[in-house]
């Protein structure tokens, strides 16, 4: 127990953020506690959660890419020009189509660090201007937008009904019926990436090759792991997770414009560091920046709510950072008041 | 060639950026031997391991054969697979991945991770070498002699044929060295070849059965344990004949420079009162974990102990980092050069002038020439190599490391000096440098607190001995009453 506190001490505070600014902004604003809103937050997230497994892979390799939102709009036109063509009638082709473009774009990225050892924010800052160069110069700035047919309803599918048997739950919500489990397709997809990010970075071989390699590249080049295959898979993972984000979020909003997806990497590293993974590499935690993005997102809907002028929500991310990089600091300090020198000199 | 062999390099030689530090090695590996490669800091030890692990490649003409089959291209993976594991000299973990992983990494290579098989296998293998560890704790929590150890139990699972350990026993306490040398008497019986590298030449003459030889990239020298005594050694090694004289000081110590009143931190020590005078070495010694390294870091403002004072030149000392310690004369070579030390990456100018450069000012501003010949002082006096002060530190071999880290101490003046394990990886030669120069500075009225594990120097050197054990000094004797086996019996094992 006390061992489980001690290793899960950051998502153990994130949780109890969020639950008290959960509290404030419920007093203000009952609404903020109904299932719709909760619903809502996830759905509303799930692009950003979705992208935020993969951003935590690459950090996780001791890597950046901040070329994630140009990726999300390259794809994100892919999957409206096949969801047009096909009259929104195949909408796992459109998803498959911009998962394939994502994943293009992120295995090149991965491809230049690895092999010129370029610094992953050099290459990403290039290639994140000759993608946003590129897709303008092709739509002249022009959105694809008439999405229609299944692929427009596929992000907000109900695939299971609300419970509503008895009449307890009857009087409780209202008559809606308890909605634990009827969540939009999103959030299922959302959730569905995050057991496949745990599985494949906690449990195959290669996953935790990866993290060796995030965790002492040097190390890891004298056991003869490859840097490159570690690179291409987290980098080509992100593209991949970019094009299924954009999907959704074309069926969402049923229309994809060059210039999404701007400012998208910063919200993602946000989300990352707040949730604990660590810039040098080879530390993860995919609860932690679950709860980096639902931190982000609570603070966001609780503004909007509370009619806060939009202005605040950057601020407050802001602050948020550095209260939960700072609280880590914290953690790792001596009884002593200062940091001691610890043998191997890691950072906790 | 000899077909017996396990192992055997011809003509393999390794250039970097123009400069040769190894020519033309031949060096031959029986199955079943101990053989000690010795030789000077950057000699090339190191060097040729990495080329036999496939880690470097060497350059163009030499041959590696492995049990008689000619290698062209070594690399890293296909040296593991042919069952050569090397321990690095540097500790070469993932400090992020739990011991159990490290101990395992590469060994299996099922697509989905079988936590039990490797967690059990690790835990075998630590209880077959008599180590108590959580191998589910991730590496980065334990310490350096423990990581050393892991990295044994991972040469060990591996089942290897070859076994390297570059300086294994640098963070070693002794007890833990009586069980490397178990470990390896008993691989040895299983028909394992070990190459063993160490500075400390009674290791050598305990565990080697050939002695190879290396000099300024050159093998001298292989021949039987038998056909070496320590002083033929040394000078092979170094090239010329050197002269142990004990260092101690003349009876005239000053005035009491330095002294603690009752400094407790726990659970790092309690109740820590000596003083300590001008021009006095003191030795701290005591196994590994009795609390030394903690009590100099609070000397000199790392950690902040709870209670107790310390006094300078009859004043009270008050250090609130480091910053300030150096500034008031308080200096400190940390235990671990590469993560406590080093500036990794910088060149070895930049690291030797890090902590002085005030003194590098030319009108306010940091000036390169003042910073070089600062550099190239120490280079000459304490004889860094090679004589190249923009080189990287990371590709000095680890005693020339270490050399630049006393020099950058050297030259912040200090009033206290207190040096942990300051000869770990050191070569003979060097060690005799080191020794002289830290006594040549308590001449000039310096106060040395010497913490060293290894007894021989703690003797040589020192004027007065502190054993401490579990956080307290439990013994305080002047060197000319003490043996070995005194200290050993009266303060380290209780
Ligand atoms: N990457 C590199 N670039 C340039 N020079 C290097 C590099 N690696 C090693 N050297 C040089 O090669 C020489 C041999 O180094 P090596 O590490 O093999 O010495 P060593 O015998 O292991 O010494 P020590 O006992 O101090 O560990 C040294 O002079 C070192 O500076
Ligand atoms: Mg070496």
């Amino acid at each position: 127990m006390r061992k489980i506190l001690r290793e899960k001490a950051r998502e153990l505070i994130l949780i109890g953020v969020i639950i008290v600014i959960g509290i404030i902004v419920t007093f203000i604003m009952p609404a903020f506690f109904s299932q719709l809103n909760i619903i809502n937050v996830l759905y509303s997230n799930a692009v950003f959660g979705i992208m935020a497994m993969g951003m935590m892979l690459i950090i996780t390799t001791g890597n950046i890419d901040v070329s994630v939102g140009a990726q999300y709009a390259v794809s994100g036109m892919v999957v409206a020009l096949v969801a047009r063509a096909t009259g929104g009638e195949q909408p796992l082709l459109a998803i498959l189509a911009g998962m394939g473009t994502g994943m293009a774009l992120g295995l090149m990225n991965g491809l230049i660090v690895a092999k010129l050892s370029i610094p992953a924010i050099v290459v990403t800052l290039g290639t994140l201007n000759i993608m946003r160069g590129t897709l303008n110069l092709i739509t002249s700035g022009n959105w694809i937008d008439g999405l229609t047919g299944p692929f427009a309803k596929f992000a907000n599918l109900r695939l299971l009904k609300p419970i509503n048997g008895l009449g307890v739950i009857h009087a409780i919500t209202g008559g809606k019926g308890l909605m634990v489990f009827a969540l939009p397709l999103a959030v299922y997809i959302w959730i569905l990436v995050m057991v496949v990010t745990y599985i494949f970075l906690y449990r195959t071989g290669v996953g935790r090759d990866i993290l060796a390699v995030g965790g002492n590249k040097e190390a890891a080049r004298r056991v003869g792991l490859s840097q490159t295959k570690a690179y291409l898979l987290a980098f080509g993972y992100m593209g991949m997770l970019a094009g299924l984000a954009s999907a959704i979020a074309a069926s969402k909003i049923k229309i994809a414009q060059p210039s999404n997806g701007t400012g998208y990497e910063m919200k993602l590293i946000a989300a990352c560091v707040i949730g604990g993974t660590e810039f040098s590499g080879g530390v993860a935690s995919i609860l932690g920046t679950l709860l980096g993005v639902l931190l982000l997102g609570v603070i966001d809907n609780g503004l909007v709510l509370t009619k806060v002028p939009a202005y605040w929500q950057e601020l407050a991310t802001g602050v948020i950072i550095i209260l939960a990089v700072g609280s880590s600091a914290f953690r790792t300090m001596k009884p002593g008041g200062r940091r001691a020198i610890k043998s191997g000199g890691d950072r906790k | 060639m000899q077909s017996n062999a396990v192992l055997e390099t011809k003509k393999i030689s390794k250039t970097y950026s123009g400069i040769r530090v190894l020519h033309d090695i031949d060096f031959s590996l029986m199955p079943g031997e101990v053989h000690a490669l010795v030789g000077e800091n950057g000699a090339g030890k190191s060097t040729l391991i990495k080329i036999i692990a496939g880690v470097e490649a060497p350059d163009d003409g030499g041959e590696l054969y492995f049990q008689g089959k000619r290698i062209p291209h070594m690399t890293a993976a296909k040296s593991i697979h042919l069952g050569i594991s090397v321990i690095y000299q540097d500790v070469s973990l993932f400090p992020n991945l739990s011991i159990a992983e490290n101990i395992c990494k590469g060994l299996y290579h099922d697509a989905f991770v079988n936590w039990k098989k490797i967690n059990g296998k690790a835990k075998e293998i630590l209880d077959e070498m008599g180590v108590q560890m959580d191998v589910q704790q991730k590496l980065r929590e334990i310490s350096i002699g423990k990581r050393q150890l892991v990295a044994i139990a991972r040469a060990i699972t591996f089942e290897s044929k070859v076994i390297v350990m570059d300086e294994p026993t640098a963070a070693l306490s002794s007890s833990e060295v009586e069980m490397l040398y178990n470990i390896i008497r008993t691989l040895r019986g299983k028909g394992v070849a070990i190459v063993y590298i160490s500075h400390k030449l009674d290791e050598i003459f305990t565990v080697a059965d050939r002695i190879t030889v290396l000099r300024d990239g050159e093998r001298i020298e292989t021949a039987p344990v038998s056909e070496f005594d320590q002083t033929k050694l040394i000078n092979m090694m170094v090239g010329r004949e050197l002269r142990f004289v004990p260092m101690h000081n003349h009876g005239d110590t000053g005035e009491v420079l330095f002294e603690v009143r009752g400094l407790t931190q726990e659970p790092a020590f309690r109740d820590i009162s000596f003083a300590c005078r001008r021009g006095e070495i003191v030795g701290l010694t005591g196994l590994v974990g009795a609390g030394r390294s903690e009590l100099a870091q609070a000397i000199f403002g790392l950690t902040h102990p709870q209670s107790g004072e310390m006094l300078l030149q009859g004043a009270p000392l008050k250090v609130k980092d480091a910053n300030d310690a150096i500034r008031k004369g308080v200096c400190y070579l940390p235990e671990d050069r590469r993560s406590q030390g080093l500036f990794q990456g910088h060149s070895m100018t930049r690291n030797i002038t890090a902590v002085t450069l005030g003194k590098q000012l030319k009108r306010g501003l940091i000036n390169a020439g003042l910073e070089l010949k600062t550099a190239e002082k120490y280079i000459r006096e304490i004889s860094i190599r090679p004589n190249l002060p923009h080189i990287n530190v990371e590709s000095l071999s680890g005693g020339n490391q270490q050399k630049a880290l006393i020099a950058r101490w050297l030259n912040a003046d200090p009033k206290l000096l207190i040096v942990d394990e300051p000869t770990s990886g050191v070569d003979v030669g060097a060690k005799l440098e080191i020794h002289k120069l830290l006594r040549s500075l308590a001449e000039q009225g310096v106060c040395v607190i010497l913490i060293s594990s290894d007894l021989s120097e703690v003797f040589a050197l020192s004027d007065r001995i502190l054993v401490m054990r579990q956080g307290r000094i439990v013994n305080e004797v002047a060197v000319g009453e003490a043996t070995q086996e005194g200290i050993l019996q009266k303060g380290l094992l209780g």
